[in-house]
């Protein structure tokens, strides 16, 4: 039975999300900075209000992130190599983000219904890197032009899709996950009642089933973790308990995503305030998906930064002894060269990637890490493509390579 | 409580963003043939703020909605150059119609103003605003490329 508070807080919760629809990018990157600082900033005030801010723990858990906010903003700061990387790697995100969003003009789609073939050829035509953004956006794009009365099924089968280069599928079927999500999400809120909320990650679940070719499902639920943390992050909590009891091979997808996310929030690039390796350790509810968010993460960053590996160096000497405590960071890095070796055979970016020298000082863990993955960057997978958007025990994923 | 004053800050802060992009949407000029996108987002929040209020509360907005509307069209009319006492005094015996009409069923007991809270709502679904489709509906998530496109993928990539 609602009560008159949720009821209230329903109604404030549909109005925000109204307005959110109608903001542009700054101010949505605004908004979303300005929220997480106040809603921030009250959860402390309530923790002293009810004296949970005096424990211990909780002093010495708030000690530590000031500490290592600190340090972050400093790097941001003070002039040096630190602080070029920092704007290198906030350029990087920027291009991704442009490439994606700007798919359309960029490669001058066709509006409604449009043949997949000829606008891939021209996402290649961009050139290594750009590629790859390119081709999810385009897939989005592909399965938000699939109109129709009936619910679409075989999106990305051969009889519609005609013949398509095998290499695009991965980001294709990112990028129809991405257009499912989004559309889904809108219907649902904190507020609804479970049976609403479970019948649609059903639906979404079973759109991604229905819309994909074997063995590449897990690539479009993926997507539903990047969309709700990024738009709906109220309703994490909420999605994984319901994913839970509905399909626990989608939940995991789903965190990956969630971890992919939060590479992307304007947040997180506000420097002192949040990191996302901080926020990846206090999201998951458990080791699996604290897993899935770390790996999700270390391949968004990877992937973005893959052209300067000097960022992920910088990454390994900030964070580098957090990092390989166990092979989550590894398995998120390993995951973007098989994938980039799929979609782009011999990469020229993952050639250089491999062949960089890291400073000295970070040496050991470059190799533990970057270093290691980069011993199984000419392997072939013997598994379903799909199994490279989820987090996988390193000597699981190791045993599927050839 | 906690949840309550997060939602609220949440709106407040959303209600500052969207005033600074409707500032920046009424200098930016628009596309040949299409509205101005400030009308647009100032209608797509009306709408979606009037879906949250009850029965009663909602008509009274609509009344007053109304009203506010034909009065600023009064207000027009001369600069515009369709200046007409008759319309005029028309216009005004209607507004006051309505005036009456509103404030009468605003303090009526059938259709008293009834918040969101209230049992107006109360057939509602919790937490469902009337335009987002429910998700047992049978809408189908890509149906909808024009409004895709218009949304576009928001701030990062989506």
């Amino acid at each position: 039975m609602p009560t008159a508070s949720s009821e209230l807080n329903a109604a404030l919760y549909n109005v925000t999300q109204a307005i959110e629809d109608r903001l542009g990018d700054l101010t949505w990157a605004g908004f979303q900075v300005g929220d997480e600082v106040q809603q921030g900033f009250l959860n402390f005030f309530f923790d002293v209000a009810t004296l949970q801010a005096f424990r211990p723990q909780y002093i010495n858990r708030l000690g530590s992130n000031i500490a290592e906010r600190t340090t972050d903003a400093l790097r941001v700061l003070v002039p040096g190599e630190p602080q070029r990387l920092a704007i290198q790697e906030f350029q990087n995100n920027y291009e991704v983000y442009n490439l994606v969003k700007h798919v359309h003009d960029t490669l001058q789609e066709p509006q409604g219904k449009f043949e997949l073939a000829p606008l891939l050829t021209r996402a290649y035509a961009l050139g290594q890197y750009p590629d790859l953004w390119a081709v999810e956006g385009l897939g989005h794009d592909y399965a938000a032009a699939f109109g129709g009365p009936q619910q679409p099924t075989g999106m990305l089968l051969e009889a519609n899709t005609g013949e398509i280069p095998v290499k695009a599928l991965t980001m294709l079927h990112a990028g129809i996950g991405l257009a499912f999500a989004e559309q889904l999400m809108k219907t649902i809120t904190p507020y609804s009642t479970p049976g609403e909320i479970r019948r649609t990650l059903e639906k979404f679940v079973a759109l991604c089933v229905d819309n994909s070719r074997p063995g590449y499902t897990g690539a479009a639920w993926e997507s539903l973790g990047l969309v709700t943390r990024t738009w709906h992050s109220q309703m994490v909590p909420i999605v994984d308990r319901q994913l839970r009891r509905i399909n626990e091979g989608a939940r995991l997808y789903f965190w990956h995503g969630a971890g992919r996310a939060l590479y992307f929030l304007p947040i997180h690039f506000v420097p002192g305030v949040y990191s996302p390796w901080l926020s990846v350790e206090t999201d998951a509810p458990d080791e699996l998906a604290r897993r899935n968010a770390i790996a999700g993460l270390a391949w968004a960053n990877t992937i973005v930064n893959i052209r300067q590996p000097a960022i992920l160096a910088d990454l390994l000497r900030r964070r580098g002894s957090h990092l390989v405590r166990d092979d989550a960071f590894i398995d998120g890095v390993l995951s973007v060269l098989l994938m980039a070796g799929d979609i782009t055979p011999g990469d020229l970016y993952i050639a250089e990637f491999c062949r960089y020298q890291p400073p000295h000082s970070v040496e050991d863990l470059w190799q533990r890490t970057a270093g290691l993955a980069c011993k199984y960057v000419n392997c072939c997978y013997n598994g379903n493509l799909e199994e490279i958007f989820r987090y996988q025990p390193f000597e699981e994923l190791s045993a599927k390579l050839c | 409580m906690r949840e309550l004053t997060r939602s609220l800050f949440s709106y407040g802060w959303a209600m500052s963003m969207f005033g600074v992009q409707q500032i920046v949407n009424l200098v930016t000029p628009s596309k040949p043939g299409q509205p101005n996108p400030a009308k647009e987002a100032f209608d797509h929040v009306t709408a979606a703020t009037a879906n949250e209020l009850g029965d009663g509360l909602r008509q009274t907005f609509h009344a007053g909605d109304q009203m506010q509307k034909q009065m600023i069209d009064m207000m027009f009319a001369p600069l515009m150059g369709g200046c007409d006492a008759g319309g005029l005094i028309r216009k005004g015996a209607e507004m006051m119609n309505r005036g009456t009409d509103t404030v009468r069923h605003a303090f009526s007991p059938a259709g008293n103003g009834q918040s969101s809270t209230g049992p107006a709502s109360a057939a509602r679904p919790s937490g469902s605003a009337p335009p987002r489709p429910s998700a047992g509906s049978t809408q189908q998530p890509p149906a909808e490329p024009q409004n895709q496109a218009d949304e576009g993928w928001g701030p990062m990539p989506r």
